[in-house]
């Protein structure tokens, strides 16, 4: 009986081990397995987390499992993304991203990864940039802005977030685009900068339209131009750059990546569930309140744009000696 | 317009005293009390993780918890501060080179009561500044530029000269390595990153609360291993009114309670200047006014009264821009904000018109919590204290601990308890040199604003210096910033002058 169990042991180790290969082959597509990490490097409360959260509440019942939102800041996303890269590529940590990104990438500043280590699985929504100026500033409109900066090279003051930032870039293209010289105030965030615009320290912003949606209704900020293709509901008088004049037509964006190397059939059932998650009148409603423009672009359209930006802002932050 | 006040808070009381919200203000207060024991894991993320639970929630109630964790915090950043010398919070560092000198000589209990009592004393003017004068101050808010917050962050550093302590050449070098310090990490006005020796981990630059834990409560512990503890000889409690303050301390506590008040106030309403250097300027303003500065530092209550009132203060004077401007102050109301626009209400200049029922309904709550955060932290001293009868092995692995699951909590991050490490040991070796580490810190703290708002300055005046001394609010901070420093001085020389007329 002893012998008898003592050679049963290994047919029965055999038989286990040709088991769960059998059934973790059979499992592969039975994704996902447990609760699914959403990473996000901006601070509770900014844009992309309020979206990250937004995005994260559908998503958890589309994927019968808790996407749950962890804050993860530092080195603007490197240290959330080295964290993701770090992580097992089986679609389990995903990171809500934006084009700040592709900045970050293009600055150089991350040695240890590349771009392409990350795939893109979403775009989620785009978000126009807009500038608006202060009313004691002496201009009330773009093309009197534009007029005063052709008299008066580089006195234009505009504020915005961060230095070789995406704000900051978009600011030059425009202001090379309308020929003129401007000087790039750069402040930490974005309600940083409106806030001293709203004190008239700096004359001209450049954001997003969410944060100055209040501040124009009460009059105490003008809204010059937008950079988006047509007029947005929220500022329905402002002229778009197209109009101005000035051939730009730029959007920030936001999205969900997760690691490269995650199997395709997961990243397809990642980006259906993060698609279906767009498409709930809870979702929409958000991105109506907020005045973000909906925004989805599929894995492949939105890893060729994230590629493109990066290549873009590299030569744009050659030009600026960045 | 007073008593328009009024009678909109009367209001407000009505909604506040509902039994639904006074139960969202008890729960927001002792979350808030309970994060802020907690070093690290601080409001902001208490706030952050609160926030899908208020789905659904009405967006007063909702406020109505969220600041009661902002401000129950600041009751509770003094605990840990006062026993174990772990600042719970960044705006607690100030309360615990005093707080814990004061636990060594036994009196932990009393520096408790004041932390609280002051504590409530400055909330609860800060919340009748607020109910009275926040449409007023919505323009001071926006009359600081980065000129002004330039001068105020000298005025920042005046205050540094005055904290050191002893030897004024070491104090010197103490503030040059923290402003050293300060210039790790990417320079927001370039984008450049700077010493970060390549990790991305020192990107952002080195978190000055992270330092201050390990040169504080690293350091005291290795310092206890090595010198044989001095834990043990602060027990003797006899009876219980010990454990509450006397009336002396009461006294010597009331000047630097209302002096905090209004500093913390101000302080709080600019954007961006915050709780933190609300408790440094009090801090040093006590320490100035004071008939014995040579004693602040080993342990005197007014130095424990002004800096806690100061940070209560200051969670008052946030909410001026928020409510009135829609614009975040600090990183919690920031979180605030987000929560609230989350909740389908976006606080902006025009909030006190439209939704009058949500912000009077929220300040009012302010007044009731303050209330319920005395009620709640005047019996627990007595629980507290306790912790200081275990003996030292159990007490150094408490305070380990604690720094160590606190500050990993900060940001998720392993790297981040290495430095505290790190700096535990600097810590430790600056101290056996009799070198003062407050400097340090606080230079750390303001370095970094102080040079981004410098060169922010100068982009603005196309590189002239003269924008510092040209807008009033910038010279009368740079002025107040001399006299600060050379006040001693001054009053040297007017005293000698005197005696020479004399003769």
């Amino acid at each position: 009986m002893e012998v008898f169990l003592r050679k049963l042991v290994p047919v029965a180790m055999v038989v286990y081990l040709l088991g769960t290969i059998f059934l973790a082959a059979g499992q592969a597509a039975d994704f996902p397995k447990r609760k699914i990490t959403m990473l996000c490097h901006s601070s509770p409360g900014s844009p992309v987390d309020l979206m990250a959260r937004q995005l994260a509440e559908p998503a958890s019942k589309i994927l019968g499992v808790p996407v749950v939102v962890e804050t993860k800041t530092g080195g603007a996303g490197a240290v959330a993304m080295a964290y993701l890269l770090g992580q097992e590529a089986d679609g389990h940590t995903v990171y809500a991203m934006t084009r700040s990104n592709a900045d970050l990438f293009a600055s150089g500043q991350i040695k240890d990864f590349t771009w392409k280590e990350l795939a893109y699985l979403i775009r989620v929504q785009t978000d126009p940039f807009v500038l608006a100026a202060h009313p004691s500033a002496p201009f009330r409109t773009a093309k009197e802005m534009i007029d005063y900066a052709k008299k008066n090279p580089g006195k234009v003051k505009v504020g915005g977030f961060g230095s070789a930032s995406a704000h900051h870039i978009m600011a030059i293209k425009f202001a090379k685009k309308a020929g003129i010289e401007i000087t790039w105030v750069p402040y930490p965030g974005g309600a940083a900068a409106v806030t001293a615009t709203l004190g008239g320290h700096v004359p001209v912003v450049h954001t997003n339209p969410a944060t100055i949606i209040k501040h124009v209704q009460a009059g105490n900020l003008i809204p010059l131009a937008i950079s988006a293709g047509n007029r947005i509901a929220a500022f329905p008088e402002t002229l778009t750059y197209k109009e101005l004049g000035v051939a730009l037509e730029d959007y920030h964006f936001r999205g969900i990546a997760t690691k490269k190397g995650v199997p395709d059939d997961v990243i397809k059932i990642l980006h259906d569930a993060f698609k279906k998650a767009m498409e709930t009148p809870d979702f929409k409603e958000y991105t109506k309140k907020n005045d973000l423009l909906p925004g989805y672009m599929n894995h492949e359209d939105f890893t060729k744009l994230f590629g493109e930006t990066v290549e873009e802002n590299k030569k744009i932050q050659k030009e600026l000696g960045l | 317009m007073l008593f328009e006040a009024c009678h909109s808070l009367l209001q407000g009381f009505s909604v506040a005293l509902s039994l639904k919200n006074l139960w969202y203000c008890f729960i927001g207060v002792t979350v808030g009390n309970i994060v802020g024991v907690l070093p690290g894991f601080g409001p902001v993320s208490a706030v952050a993780i609160l926030i899908p639970l208020m789905y659904g929630v009405e967006p007063v109630s909702a406020i109505i918890l969220l600041a009661g964790i902002y401000y129950g915090a600041m009751y509770g950043g003094s605990i840990t501060s006062i026993l174990l010398k772990i600042p719970g919070e960044s705006s607690s560092v100030m309360t615990a080179i005093d707080g814990y000198e004061l636990a060594l000589k036994g009196r932990a209990g009393p520096a408790l009561g004041i932390s609280a009592i002051a504590s409530f004393v400055a909330g609860t003017l800060s919340v009748i500044f607020l109910t009275f004068f926040a449409p007023l101050l919505a323009s001071f808010a926006l009359s600081f530029g980065a000129p002004e917050y330039f001068s105020l962050m000298v005025m920042g550093f005046a205050a540094v000269a005055v904290l050191s302590t002893g030897d004024a050449l070491k104090g010197g070098i103490s503030a040059v390595l923290g402003i050293i310090l300060a210039t790790v990490g990417s320079d927001v006005i370039t984008g450049i990153p700077r010493f970060h020796f390549g990790s991305i981990y020192l990107l952002d630059g080195i978190d000055f609360l992270v330092v201050a834990i390990g040169v504080f409560a690293i350091a005291e512990v290795l310092d206890n291993v090595v010198t044989k503890s001095k834990f043990g000889q602060r027990l003797s409690y006899g009876k219980w009114t010990n454990l509450l303050p006397s009336l002396n301390d009461l006294k010597v506590s009331f000047w630097p309670t209302i002096r905090a008040t209004f500093i913390g106030f101000t302080t709080g309403v600019l954007p961006g200047a915050g709780a933190t250097i609300a408790s440094f300027i009090s801090y040093a303003t006590e320490k100035r006014v004071s008939k014995y500065p040579e004693k602040f530092g080993t342990g005197v209550m007014e130095a424990v009264a002004g800096p806690e009132a100061a940070n209560n203060a200051a969670t008052g004077g946030a909410m001026v821009p928020l409510l009135t401007l829609g614009i975040p102050g600090s990183n919690v109301t920031a979180v605030m904000l987000g929560a609230l626009m989350m909740l389908g209400l976006q606080p902006g200049p025009l909030l006190f018109k439209e939704h009058p029922t949500f912000v009077w309904g929220f300040i009012a709550s302010m007044y009731v919590g303050n209330v319920m955060l005395l009620i709640l932290n005047i019996p627990l001293i007595g629980v507290f204290v306790q912790v200081l009868r275990l003996s030292f092995p159990i007490i150094a692995i408490l305070v380990l601990e604690i720094s160590l699951v606190g500050v990993y909590a900060f940001n998720n991050n392993i790297f981040d308890l290495y430095i505290m490490f790190v700096f535990g040991i600097i810590g430790f070796l600056l101290k056996k040199l009799d070198f003062p580490l407050a400097p340090m810190i606080l230079a750390l703290v303001l370095g970094r604003i102080f040079e981004e708002h410098c060169r922010r300055s100068l982009i603005i005046s196309d590189g002239s210096f003269t924008i510092f001394l040209t807008r009033p609010i910038s010279l009368t901070l740079l002025v107040v910033a001399v006299l600060v420093m050379f006040y001693p001085m001054i009053l040297d020389f007017i005293r000698q002058h005197r005696k020479g007329k004399d003769k």
